[in-house]
């Protein structure tokens, strides 16, 4: 026996546990009390993260499509093919017609490697990763308020704020270790918690406040909050003044936002506008939390700058237990976004329209730096779809079952030319690929994830990986080199030097450093630099913290006569994305074997179904079949859906509606029509 | 048994090891890792923690571990062949350091896996270990045995029992086996004198005295009557469903089985589980007796607490206080059984 | 080291479909050692298994008095395990542990008259129970039948309730809960049966299977008919894994389905918390 320390690869909290190694395999889990985010303690997922390590379905040979089947290549042949058909994509259709799609389950070597790939070995801007599909309107709205598109405050903070002030985020279920700092201050401590979501869910029980909003309408309210807040003297009139800008544009909109109009749009009474407004406003230190009921919208932009605009207006940010606080989804999407796995950003959000960035980066790979900004997940897609993207290759992302609008989602990957898909098992998107890569999973290798709150961490080689399958990093390294581009890594710390020597932020954070200190959170400049557990201090990142008039609009989709139910998508605790590991780990998968969706009694009585019955859920992009859960925690005439099961893919009925700026599509809110069926 | 008592130095103890892990027995122990205390094999040159606070991860992992295999297969034509696997412990072991609570624990497992039917695995396991107990100088904060009457002392079911004196660990004899042990390094020990008995005592009264949590034992009973007590809704509503409290109690036993086929070989393996997960009970077509986390709640309390006692006469839990270190939303066993049955 | 976990080989010897998803199978044992070791009583259990799905206990539905050389499972496809043995025929090879759980004491019944009150396939482990006391039908004051399915096509047994209802003092009554064209009997919930018979509790022995919520509506009326608890016999079903009383998942309050069980009279369960 022997016991390895890594760091959980399911949700952005980041914990860390032993994985229990016998005879090559690991059979268990074991806590540590001494890790900082888990002391001891890991939800249902970390508890079973071992068991879909040797799984029967891992990937462990090479796959070429030959004949219409996958069949069993040598590496060799397998890395020959996808260099050869990139170059001659390269060179036919230009560097532009291919696109690379990172994985925020990869560590962050991994991405770093890969965006270096696209843009060094490519040529192309076209690098993303399904941040794109979770906060790619954080990134964008909290870089333009605050400068800096990440969490504000660390998790611990958490226990320690007077409000929390939680909206768009189940964090029960989705940040189990960060909701538990949410339950042990408002036990422990006496904190208040505003929670402001549409369903009914763990923390309502909690809560002192649960304003249910119509989805869609967050602006709204969070305008109606502000609005109060000015009107009755509650603003920071010192901290806006001297630490912000664009406070009386703001003003001026919000001031038609009276807590009544409020209502007619958003449903939530008048008075709780107030309440919500007064119990924030009065807070020593209040703490916002959101996560992707706030950031999957049209408006998800508009939505995050409000949040932004709601803490400077009381002066809550840029001290302890305060703060604008995005959850981030997966183990390492926050990685995944520093390393610059984003079409117009290198690593350390530097940017790819700088020309001195473009320049010093050039010099350091030793190849022209594209300038044209990059599509995004989403774009790629579409272009894909037209005709214009032609080479896709695919490191650890599943879009068939996680992107929008699924059939258009296969129509696009079906109309490549090629298609490479590097995973640890065949996943959905795996099956339409022309080469599929075996890769290692967490367990077998090493490198770094960064949590939500910047904490880069490190990954531990537990046991040899299966068959031939290869890390990552290694793998993108090899078909560079099969391209003529001269990438060689020894290991992934030899990455991290580089990425040291590139990256400002991540300059203090050695394999050593983090090893010593549970990990390190960025911006750390140097090698003695401490890190940075809450950000915007004394200054903003971007100087002056900027406020913005954000008008209210309308979701895409509104319900209408044919389709008069509003579908939300999201996730559940037991099970993870889009279950590629959950789905096969045996627990997890008993504890829900399959996909549901959820309605209210009434909405259930009318169309004659009862609990545990199937329906089929339809909207204007497609139709599933699934399984009802009646529940009075969702509000009539809304529905919700988990998007983890294959067999009842929400993502067949999503709307692929973009937020103009972020690009991130509209998972939280279409309209829908739901019937039994027999 | 009246038998000679013996005294070993401090520093003797992980060359007392390292000699009897060169004879033929594989030796645990627990040592620091990576800033927590764990349990692992022992190699040479490794620190044996003495003074430490009871490993989080009980060592019930060494007698059915995290994931056990039972059975191998290989499919042939239209059937199978299948035999035991090999996950049984087929040499010697030591167990060293292992604390009062966790030997009760191990006694509680042996009693349904002796009910009725034999489970050999877990059986061969603990036939083949050797007990080398440790009492506690130092509780947990969350520490009750001594309510449970399961520490900090030990009675019995101990081959060798060590107290920690100061500068050296007392040692008390429990079997032959354990006699036979010492006889194969007897340069280590000394024959422990009445002052070191003294010294033992003072120290096993000294801990007593250190339990900041109590469970007022004698109202247990109490429990039958209190099946619609609005408290245990209150922890089911905290509860995030995350089954620690099941995983790492030393005397849990609850597990699930699972086949993994790997071409046509294949291995019918059982890994932890517990009560407290949803899919424990349900049936298929979705039934389940406990659908709601409150009816959870109370079977993993009452089978603690009630039901396993008047199956087999004890309780099923030894006070070692892991489910209160490794529950997420630290739901207090203590506090809130006290609460409900109106203890102190 | 010896394993109860470890299955015997069992060769299936025919498929009968009873219903749209549920079939008989017939099977015996590979090696003659298993075949006569293999000794049960009606009310027992095996846990079958197709290597790689898994295993699944499955009541045994044949008798030990009438059928030799070979024993049969009832088996509904339901979910991972069913559906795998469902896909298996004549000839296929299945893994087979038991016989497990306790059984009927039909001779305590005697002189009694014994009331069978059935849904579903709740037949298939009452079938055994049923055969043994008709088979020496003299002893027993005597039988009634009350079956309900689903729908016609969903009635177990049929030539079996033919045999039964044409011995003399035996009487079999069926219903469904929902009817079809070709279907002239008993429409309507199994309890709903009671007004159709003279029933006389003091004098009589009733025995239930079926499902969870079927037993509930049913209990609470032969309790109010005044039936003694030590009189009401029923089975219950739990997820279960092992069957040997480790596992811990069949456990209800102090008692484990799987070993002390999973045939129960009513007053040995009526304190547990969640008997149903
Ligand atoms: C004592 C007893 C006798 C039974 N007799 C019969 C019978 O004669 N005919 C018949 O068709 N069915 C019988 N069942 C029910 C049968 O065991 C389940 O239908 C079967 O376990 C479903 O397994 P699955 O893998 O197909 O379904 P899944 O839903 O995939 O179940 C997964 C696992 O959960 C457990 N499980 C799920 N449901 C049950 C259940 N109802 N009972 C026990 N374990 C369950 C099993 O371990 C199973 O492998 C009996 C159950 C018990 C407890
Ligand atoms: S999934 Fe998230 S909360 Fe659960 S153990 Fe992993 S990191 Fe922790
Ligand atoms: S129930 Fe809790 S205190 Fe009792 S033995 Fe188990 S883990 Fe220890
Ligand atoms: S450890 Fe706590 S949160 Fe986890 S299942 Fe047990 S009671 Fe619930
Ligand atoms: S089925 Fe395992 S204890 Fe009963």
């Amino acid at each position: 026996m022997e016991k390895v320390i890594t760091t959980c690869p399911y949700c952005g909290s980041g914990c860390s546990y032993f994985l229990c190694v016998e005879d090559g395999k690991v059979i268990g889990v074991a806590p540590n009390r001494v890790h900082p985010i888990s002391k001891g303690r890991l939800c249902v997922k970390g508890w079973n993260a071992h068991e879909f390590v040797h799984h029967p379905g891992r990937l462990t040979k090479p796959l070429i499509r030959k004949g219409g089947n996958l069949v069993e290549a040598s590496w060799d042949e397998a890395l020959d093919m996808v260099a050869n058909r990139l170059k001659g994509i390269k060179e036919k259709s230009g560097s532009d017609s291919i696109g690379v799609l990172s994985s925020a389950k990869c560590t962050n070597e991994e991405n770093f490697v890969m965006m270096k790939f696209a843009r060094a070995v490519i040529g192309t801007n076209n690098v993303d990763h399904c941040a794109r599909l979770c906060h790619a309107s954080t990134v964008a709205g909290l870089a333009r308020a605050f400068g800096s598109g990440a969490m504000t405050n660390s998790i611990d903070e958490l226990e320690h704020a007077d409000v929390i002030l939680v909206t768009g985020s189940n964090t029960i279920e989705q940040h189990p270790l960060i909701a538990v700092r949410i339950l042990k201050a408002v036990r422990d401590h006496g904190a208040k918690l505003i929670l402001v979501d549409p369903r009914s869910i763990q923390l309502s029980k909690f809560a002192v406040i649960h304003a249910k909003h119509k989805p869609g309408t967050d602006v709204a309210w969070i305008n109606g909050v502000m609005n109060v807040i000015i009107n009755e003297g509650l603003a920071d009139e010192e901290f806006i003044k001297t630490r912000t800008e664009g406070f009386e544009e703001m003003k001026k909109l919000v001031m038609d936002y009276t807590p009544e109009k409020v209502e007619e749009i958003t449903t939530i009474p008048a008075d709780t506008i107030r309440e919500i407004a007064r119990t924030y406003a009065r807070a020593s230190a209040a703490s916002i939390v959101y996560s992707m009921g706030i950031t999957q919208h049209t408006t998800g932009t508009d939505n995050v700058l409000s949040c932004a605009n709601l803490a400077m207006i009381t002066g809550n940010v840029g001290k302890p237990s305060t703060g604008v606080n995005p959850l981030r989804g997966q183990n390492n999407v926050q990685g995944a976004c520093d390393l610059g796995a984003l079409p117009v950003v290198y690593s350390g959000y530097q940017s790819v329209a700088d020309e001195n960035v473009r320049k010093k980066f050039s010099e350091a790979w030793g190849a022209e730096m594209p300038s044209a900004p990059g599509l995004t997940v989403v774009e790629m897609v579409n272009a894909a779809a037209d005709g214009k993207l032609k080479g896709l290759y695919i490191m650890g992302e599943n879009p068939m079952l996680s992107d929008p609008d699924l059939s258009h989602v296969k129509e696009g990957l079906e109309k490549l030319e090629f298609l490479v898909v590097q995973d640890i098992f065949l996943t959905e998107t795996a099956e339409l690929a022309d080469v599929v890569l075996p890769a290692e999973s967490y367990a077998e290798k090493t490198g770094t994830f960064t949590n939500t709150e910047r904490r880069v961490q490190l990954v531990n080689k537990a046991v040899e990986a299966p068959g031939e399958a290869r890390p990552d990093w290694d793998i993108v390294s090899d078909v560079a080199r099969r391209m003529g581009y001269d990438m060689k890594y020894n290991s992934a710390e030899d990455i991290m030097t580089e990425i040291n020597k590139l990256t400002p932020s991540y300059t203090g954070i050695t394999y050593q450093r983090i090893r010593e200190n549970w990990g390190l959170a960025w911006p750390c400049p140097t090698l003695d630099h401490p890190g940075t557990p809450y950000l915007h201090k004394d200054k903003f990142t971007r100087g002056l913290g900027s406020f913005h008039a954000v008008p209210f609009k309308p979701p895409a989709e509104e319900t209408d006569d044919e389709y008069p139910f509003i579908l939300s998508t999201g996730r559940m605790l037991e099970h993870f994305h889009t279950g590629t590991m959950t789905r096969r780990s045996d627990t997890l998968d008993r504890e829900v074997p399959k996909g549901f969706i959820e309605m209210n009694p009434k909405d259930a009585d009318a169309i004659g179904v009862r609990n545990n019955w199937p329906v089929r859920v339809t909207t204007r992009r497609g139709s599933v079949v699934t399984t009802a859960r009646v529940t009075d925690g969702i509000p009539e005439k809304m529905l919700f859906m988990p998007f983890h099961f294959r067999e009842a893919a929400a993502n067949m009925l999503t709307n692929p509606a973009l937020d103009p700026i972020a690009k991130i599509p509209e998972f939280k809110v279409c309209a829908a029509t739901v019937e039994g069926v027999q | 048994m009246a038998e000679k008592a013996y005294t070993v130095k401090l520093g003797d103890v992980s060359r007392l090891l390292g000699k009897i892990a060169k004879e033929k027995y594989d030796v645990i122990v627990p040592t620091t890792q990576d800033g927590d205390v764990l349990y692992l094999p022992f190699k040479d040159g490794m620190g044996v923690v003495m003074d430490h606070g009871n490993p989080l991860t009980p060592p019930k992992e060494f007698f059915l571990p995290q994931t056990d295999e039972l059975v191998k297969y290989k499919k042939e034509g239209k059937g199978f062949k299948a035999e035991v696997a090999k996950s049984s412990l087929d040499c010697k072991r030591v167990l060293f350091g292992i604390r009062p609570c966790d030997v009760h624990a191990l006694m509680c497992i042996d009693l349904p896996f002796k009910d009725t039917y034999d489970d050999s695995y877990y059986l061969q396991k603990r036939a083949n270990t050797l007990i080398l107990a440790m009492t506690c100088n130092e509780p947990g904060d969350n520490c009750f045995c001594a309510s449970m009457g399961c520490g900090p002392d030990l009675d019995d079911n101990y081959d060798l029992l060590f107290t920690n004196i100061g500068d050296m660990l007392y040692v008390k004899v429990g079997t032959d086996e354990g006699k036979n042990l010492i006889d194969t390094a007897p340069e280590f020990f000394d024959e422990a004198d009445k002052k070191d008995a003294k010294a033992r005592s003072a120290k096993i009264k000294e801990v007593e005295n250190k339990f900041k949590r109590k469970l007022d034992t004698k109202k247990l009973g109490r429990l039958k009557d209190k099946f619609d007590d609005p408290t245990w809704q209150e922890m089911a509503d905290r509860c995030i469903k995350c089954g620690g409290c099941n995983y790492i109690c030393p005397s849990c036993y609850c597990f699930n089985v699972v086949d993994r086929t790997y071409g046509d070989d294949g291995v019918r393996e059982r890994s932890w589980d517990g009560c407290m997960l949803e899919g424990f009970t349900r049936m298929a077509g979705g039934a389940n007796p406990r659908q709601a986390n409150v009816e959870r709640m109370k079977q993993r309390y009452y089978h603690k607490l009630q039901y396993f006692n008047d199956r087999y006469g004890r309780h099923l839990c030894v006070g070692c206080g892991r489910c209160t270190d490794v529950c997420p939303v630290e739901i207090n066993m203590v506090d809130y059984v006290n609460k409900i049955i109106g203890g102190a | 080291m010896a394993s109860e976990y470890l299955p015997k080989q069992a060769e299936i010897l025919s498929v009968k479909k009873e219903t749209a998803d549920t079939s008989r199978f017939r099977m015996k044992f590979v090696d003659p050692a298993d075949r006569e070791a293999f000794e049960y009583q009606p009310g027992q259990f095996v846990e079958i298994s197709v290597m790689g799905a898994g295993e699944v206990p499955i009541s045994i539905t044949s008798s030990p008095l009438i059928d030799k050389g070979y024993f049969e499972l009832c088996i509904r496809d339901t979910g991972k395990v069913t559906r795998e043995i469902h896909k298996l025929g004549e000839g296929d090879i299945v893994g087979i542990r038991g016989p497990y759980g306790n059984s009927f004491d039909i001779k305590s019944m005697q002189g009694k008259e014994v009331l069978f009150v059935v849904g579903g396939l709740g037949l298939a482990p009452l079938r055994p129970v049923i055969n043994g006391v008709v088979a020496s039908r003299d002893e027993y004051k005597g039988v009634k039948i009350l079956y309900g399915a689903r729908t016609p096509g969903d009635m177990l047994f049929n030539e079996d309730l033919d045999e039964w209802s044409k011995i003399d003092g035996v009487e079999v009554l069926t219903t469904v809960d929902r009817a079809d064209d070709s279907w002239k009997g008993n429409v309507g919930v199994v309890p709903k049966l009671f007004e159709k018979t003279e029933i006389e509790p003091k004098k009589t022995v009733a025995v239930i299977c079926g499902p969870g919520i079927m037993i509930k509506f049913v209990m609470k009326d032969l309790l109010g008919m005044g039936f003694k608890e030590k009189d009401i016999w029923l089975t219950m079903e739990r997820h279960m894994k092992c069957g040997i009383g480790k596992c811990g998942h069949c456990n209800i309050g102090t008692k484990y389905v799987c070993i002390d069980g999973p045939v129960f009279t009513f007053d040995q369960i009526k304190d547990l918390p969640d008997p149903y």
